[in-house]
């Protein structure tokens, strides 16, 4: 029988020593070892079928949800939060913001809204926050025609200060042809098209471009070869003339007169050789210019990023189908106001989704574009997907919402409003799942039941395990 | 309990007008909207309910829905629909033609606002299709005194039906200032101001509707003396003046909140509702959306105002603000200008089902094809 062997006292202290100084040195390891969970307690969620759940309890464990149910065993040292009675849904996602952007303008596919985002606008943010906004996509603005790059944005607090963590700067190339009367919009299109004109011939200029080089790399690899080749040659011949100039060397006072001259006639031949071999060898090509602009429109001609164009008027959309057509890509179209007028030339489209938002009806007629009370449900009969966006800042995406949803009778507004961002062919009337699920990151707490009752809003907003924002007991905010 | 509370309050005023013998069922006269959640006077919606409409256009009672007479019944409200009085756009400028101003006179009782309105104005019509029944308007408030208010129904065509004679509007704000008479400077038109509720006779002293939009008109207008307070319009954000306002049976008209506008003034709306003052909100067609009453109610619900509150402030306080008496409630002896939404109407999924003016039906969806056309009877 082997004799057991106990641990010495002093291999004991080494093991506690090595445990303690992990544990002062990694964080994350301590992150995990002692972060507290933070526990929600005795919140309803709405269900889908328009039913109430029994009181539950979340459990939220570094920033993500990871468990909800009635039973749920609570963690020790957990942080609760008094939460009793509120509805807990998951953050809303706005497709269409303009948040903090204010007069930031762009013309230029460039800039991405990302580099207009003013993460210090404290206010503005924290007020789409307490609407219930989670994360946003940020949409850039300018004069119409290609205004830059939609980025995705979560509203975060920063530990550097300020608010807003990009996601990712790239969603979707923005272009606006609604901006401008007729004729204007008429130039903003023929802009546009120039535009993705140029990306196209420099696309064919790029491809020639590589296939020259990787002639020119052959060439230069033969010609290489061949030199090396004649170098050979050359260096037996030298070795040859070497033995034959030492014994010349005996004669080489009387002809230095000579051998000047015949060294002149060597020069002047060398020369002429060389320059002979620069004309027969391989040209290098010439690489296209420099062009960032276009370089993304090229991004979108190779199908690498999406395209939404707004566009609201029915000649509008039917430029922007005839812009996708031509340069062979799929986009979001937002507004999309009349698009009942031209519902036929948007049916063949392939991967086409709108993006709707709320029109501002005036009662001046001809004031603004005609929206059918019935479009939602003619793109679903087409089978075109659609979401909502605010089109604003975000304050609004809500309303938006529930005002897009009552128009078109869908009960599941909630769907609409968290949904990830579009195109998703996913919006089919009563499809609605639970509104918060394991994993979830971002958590709306409501007064009331955001599903039914319209007075519901946002009491706690919850990013990543922290409460960042909490009805104030008062509405009274700031001073006079 | 609050419904149940009004539950009885509708079931006492209908049994006080049936006694009364002055709102009595007519069978064959009367028609019944069934099924319906009804705004009450105090704001709430109170469920399954019935509204008797007379022959004449007056509501004669509400009724819990299952005490009606199956035969009498006009129209079967879809399931979680509301009927609420008319929305009305307030000191907007719908159905006015041109401007109306006060000229150089700076205390003009005489000037009408009535003598500008225009029943020919197709918008009135529009208007009427989203919910919007009654129009207030107003001169521009150019002078301390700018005439009176006046209060029309929103219906194109005849001569205008003008629902109250209308109140005096006063006003303590920059737009009263002019270089060509006094006063000149605001410290000049606040002495005026005391001056005349001071030294003027009691009688002329109506407490009206007083334009003070800005902070410091507030603050000032509660300095001048009054001795009953006016209906003050206020689009600003003066925090601090509303605090006393309270308890003093204030009403504030408050608005138009636009999307993506400035919060503070709808924060003070609010403020100003939690310490006790009633508000209306001013409308702003034909310029505004056309469903822009809704939509400011619906920001401030969003930004804390009690649902309650917000009804009043669409529907029976813009009516009062004007002292149109017979206009904004639900109630027997009150037009039956009504309007039939699919839900809440603080809902912004709300949609306008059907609209009743005076009593009549008209159609809300524009006729597509030849058939939806009505034929009257």
């Amino acid at each position: 029988m082997m004799p057991i062997r106990l641990p010495t006292i002093s291999s004991m202290a080494t093991i506690w020593m090595s445990f303690a100084l992990t544990l002062m040195v990694s964080d994350p390891l301590q992150a995990q070892l002692f972060e507290r969970a933070t526990v929600l307690e005795g919140v309803y969620l709405p269900l889908a079928d328009g039913a109430v759940s029994e009181p539950v309890t979340i459990v939220i464990r570094r920033g993500r949800v990871t468990e909800i149910g009635a039973d749920v065993d609570i963690p020790l040292l957990s942080r609760k939060i008094d939460v009793k009675g509120l509805f807990a849904t998951a953050g809303l996602m706005d497709p269409s913001s303009n948040l903090t952007l204010g007069s930031a303008s762009s013309g230029n596919p460039v800039h991405s809204a990302w580099d207009g985002f003013d993460r210090y606008d404290s206010d503005s943010i924290r007020a789409a926050i307490a609407s219930g906004v989670t994360r946003i996509q940020l949409q850039p603005s300018g004069p119409g025609g290609i205004v830059g790059r939609v980025s995705s944005i979560s509203l975060s607090p920063r530990e550097d200060g300020g608010y807003g963590v990009l996601e990712k700067e790239d969603v979707a190339l923005c272009i606006d042809l609604d901006q401008g009367g007729s004729l204007e919009r008429i130039r903003t299109f023929d802009k546009v098209r120039a535009a993705f004109l140029s990306a196209q011939n420099r696309l064919e200029a790029q491809d020639e471009y590589s296939t020259d080089l990787e002639e020119y790399i052959e060439a230069l690899a033969k010609a290489a070869e061949k030199k090396a080749k004649e170098g050979d040659e050359k260096d037996e011949k030298k070795d040859e003339k070497k033995d034959e100039k030492k014994d010349e060397k005996k004669d080489e006072k009387k002809d230095e007169k000579k051998d000047e001259k015949k060294d002149e006639k060597k020069d002047d031949a060398e020369k002429k050789k060389d320059d002979k071999k620069d004309d027969d060898g391989p040209k290098k090509p010439s690489r296209p210019d420099r062009d960032p602009g276009g370089d993304i429109l090229l991004q979108v001609l190779e199908h690498k990023l999406p395209v939404r164009i707004v566009a609201r008027r029915s000649e509008d959309i039917l430029n922007a189908i005839e812009l996708a057509q031509e340069f062979e890509f799929g986009f979001q179209l937002q507004g999309a106001d009349e698009a009942h007028l031209v519902l036929d030339a948007l049916d063949g489209v392939e991967g086409l989704s709108v993006l709707l938002d709320v029109p501002q009806r005036s009662l001046t007629r001809g004031s603004a574009p005609r929206r059918s009370s019935d479009l939602i449900g003619m793109l679903e009969q087409a089978g075109i997907p659609w979401a909502v966006g605010s089109g604003g800042e975000s304050t609004s995406f809500w309303r938006a919402v529930r005002t897009i949803s009552g128009q078109a009778g869908i009960e599941a507004a909630l769907d609409v409003a968290i949904a990830a961002a579009p195109p998703q062919p996913r919006r089919r009337r009563g499809s609605a799942s639970n509104w918060l699920r394991r994993g979830a990151s971002d958590l709306i707490l409501w007064e009331g039941n955001p599903a039914t009752d319209a007075a519901a809003r946002p009491n706690r907003v919850i990013i990543d395990g922290t409460v960042v924002w909490q009805r104030p007991a008062g509405t009274r905010e700031g001073s006079f | 309990m609050r419904s149940i509370r009004n539950l009885l309050l509708l079931l006492l005023m209908t049994c006080v007008s049936a006694s009364s013998g002055a709102a009595a069922l007519h069978p064959g006269g009367d028609s019944v909207i069934s099924g319906v959640g009804v705004v009450a006077p105090d704001g709430s919606i109170c469920q399954g309910m019935a509204v008797v409409v007379s022959a004449e256009g007056r509501i004669v009672a509400v009724i819990p829905a299952d005490q009606t007479d199956p035969a009498m019944v006009q129209m079967t409200a879809p399931e979680g629909s509301v009927i609420t009085p008319g929305l009305h756009d307030l000191l907007g400028s719908l159905g006015a033609t041109g401007e109306l101003t006060a000229g150089t006179v700076l205390i003009d009782s005489e000037l009408r606002a009535a003598a500008a309105f225009d029943p020919t104005d197709p918008r009135l019509e529009d208007a009427a299709r989203h919910g919007i029944l009654h129009t207030t308007i107003a001169a521009r408030p150019t002078g301390l005194l700018n005439g009176t208010t006046a209060t029309f129904l929103c219906k194109s065509g005849g001569r205008g039906e003008q629902l109250a004679e209308g109140m005096p509007y006063y006003a303590l704000a920059e737009t009263a200032l002019d270089s060509s008479r006094e006063p000149t400077s605001r410290a000049a038109m606040v002495a005026m101001w005391k001056d005349w509720l001071a030294n003027s006779d009691k009688s002329e002293q109506i407490p009206g509707i007083l334009y003070c939009p800005d902070a410091i008109d507030l603050r000032q207008s509660l300095e001048v003396g009054w001795s009953e307070l006016p209906v003050m319009v206020h689009s600003g954000d003066a925090r601090s003046p509303v605090d006393r306002l309270a308890g003093r049976e204030a009403m504030l008209i408050v608005g138009p909140f636009p999307e993506g506008g400035d919060s503070a003034p709808v924060r003070t709306a609010v403020w100003a509702a939690q310490v006790g003052v009633e508000l209306a909100f001013s409308g702003g067609l034909p310029a505004a959306p056309a469903d822009h009453l809704r939509t400011s109610a619906a920001i401030a619900v969003a930004a804390g105002l009690d649902a309650d509150a917000a009804r009043r402030a669409l529907f029976s306080n813009p009516a009062r603000a004007c002292g149109a008496t017979e206009i904004g409630v639900i109630e027997p002896g009150a037009r039956a200008d009504l309007v039939l939404f699919s839900a809440d109407p603080l809902d912004p999924a709300a949609t306008v089902i059907q609209v009743w003016r005076g009593g009549e039906r008209m159609r809300v969806a524009a006729p597509g094809v030849v058939s939806d056309l009505e034929v009257p009877e």
